[in-house]
């Protein structure tokens, strides 16, 4: 390296052609064949130091947090989530006999369809970085048994689900990407639709409502469990705005989802394997009834 | 001394993927600078025969995977705009910062519209806004960059001599 000032290696005109057709031989690859998995999980595995790394000051807040928090305070938050967990229990109660009784009914008429789902507790490790593709990334794995396509909550509404699955950590796809669509229904007269992302953490929007639907705004919406992805009944969003152009055969509605998609940080993966509890819901339902327990 | 620049350019690597990857508040996540993208396009310049064209690949497939696109999709947009930062690295360093800066960004738009078109050929519409608010960050961002990482640099050579 006599010349380090002028010395550049290798042409690199020769190296642009050499990469970009390596680039451009890639991606059709992995766009057609999908044949670069094994890739991705190589260096999506060895990334996972560098994500535990982005967390770190997170982290490290909610331990100085944790540490200086004081006695009284601490007293204070402990008896309010005593309270909090009185009425939650209480009013689960009664949500087991509602429970008892739906499943009664459901098997009344046959379905198999089965309430009570398994959770996995998660948190969130980095966010999507191109503007209008939303992905986050959760420090669960393949080792704590996260498929794909595992839908993913946050305490109050559906926040999306898993994409692509790494050994310690998932990636999952939010509701509000462009690409995405939630089959829901509207909880006050069952009407079906289809919810997709606008690129917006605060809207979707609903798709194939003629204008003369019965929706109104304020209208709740709920997972219908059509597409077997997401278990029925969890909260979407609500109506806020609904434009019935005269042009149009469609009402344009858009939603304002109820899961805070830009700020919650545990997230909570559905865990329960919809396939097969839809084969064995009957089955379980009667084994399930009479306990009233089952998660 | 060689060992002890590839660890460097490994670690400025490395914080530049922390950067990229950490949580933000929704705001300000359209404006999140390509921070991966500037430091490769630092590097080309400035250290050309240690940085080529191929290590700009390896980065833009690291981006791939965190972006969850297709593979090689930010690496062929990084490697076209690398080959265009070695190819000017002599005459850039004879520039004034403000003259550095705004190539840079020209640098950087050209990573971004070939993006923006990869994202088109993918079926995925980002819309025009995502185009320039990156781009905005990095032009605020580019002259702190290049000064701090000089400086990290010459300390670095002060140190092994």
């Amino acid at each position: 390296m006599k010349n380090a000032l002028f010395f550049q290696g290798p042409d690199p005109l020769f190296r642009l052609f050499l990469f970009c057709t390596l680039s451009v031989a890639m991606i059709v690859l992995d766009a057609r064949f999908h044949a670069l998995e094994t890739v991705r999980a190589v260096v999506g595995n060895t990334l996972y130091p560098v994500l535990r790394v982005a967390d770190a000051p997170f982290g490290m807040a909610r331990a100085t947090q944790n540490f200086l928090s004081n006695h009284r305070d601490l007293i204070t938050e402990n008896r309010r989530l005593h309270q909090e967990n009185h009425i939650l229990k209480t009013q689960l109660l009664q949500l087991q006999a509602l429970k008892a009784e739906n499943q009664r009914l459901q098997d009344l008429l046959n379905s198999s369809r089965r309430l009570g789902n398994q959770f996995l507790a998660s948190r969130l490790l980095a966010v999507g970085m191109e503007p209008l593709h939303h992905l986050i990334i959760i420090d669960k794995g393949s080792q704590d048994h996260v498929e794909k396509d595992m839908p993913i909550l946050d305490e109050f509404g559906v926040m999306g689900h898993i994409t692509r699955v790494y050994a310690y950590h998932a990636e999952a796809m939010l509701i509000s990407d462009p690409s995405h669509a939630i089959p829901v229904t509207v909880t006050r007269n069952g009407i079906r639709s289809i919810a997709v992302g606008e690129g917006r953490t605060d809207e979707l929007k609903l798709l194939y409502l003629p204008i003369n639907a019965d929706i109104k705004v304020g209208d709740e919406l709920v997972t219908s469990g059509l597409g077997g992805k997401y278990p029925p009944g969890f909260p979407v969003g609500v109506v806020r705005e609904i434009i019935r152009a005269r042009h149009s055969a469609f009402a344009k509605i858009h939603l304002t989802p109820h899961a805070r998609l830009d700020t919650s940080r545990e997230i909570l993966i559905v865990t329960t394997d919809l396939e097969s509890s839809a084969n064995t819901g009957e089955q379980a339902a009667h084994d399930e009834a009479p306990s009233g327990e089952s998660d | 001394m060689a060992w002890k620049l590839k660890a460097l350019i490994a670690a400025t690597l490395v914080v530049a993927l922390v950067l990229t990857v950490v949580p933000m508040p929704a705001r300000l996540i359209d404006w999140r600078p390509d921070w991966l993208a500037m430091a490769a396009i630092w590097w080309n310049i400035q250290r050309p025969n240690h940085f080529n064209v191929g290590s700009s690949w390896v980065v833009g497939l690291l981006l791939d995977v965190l972006n969850a696109t297709w593979l090689g999709q930010h690496a062929l947009a990084l490697t076209v705009t690398s080959y265009f930062a070695i190819r000017i690295n002599l005459q850039f360093k004879m520039f004034s910062l403000i003259q550095q800066t705004l190539l840079a960004v020209a640098l950087m738009a050209l990573y971004r519209i070939l993006l923006f078109w990869l994202y088109t050929l993918a079926g995925i519409d980002v819309g025009m806004a995502s185009l320039g608010k990156p781009l905005l960050s990095d032009l605020l961002l580019w002259p702190w960059l290049s000064l701090g990482l000089t400086e990290v640099v010459r300390y670095n050579g002060k140190e092994k001599s």
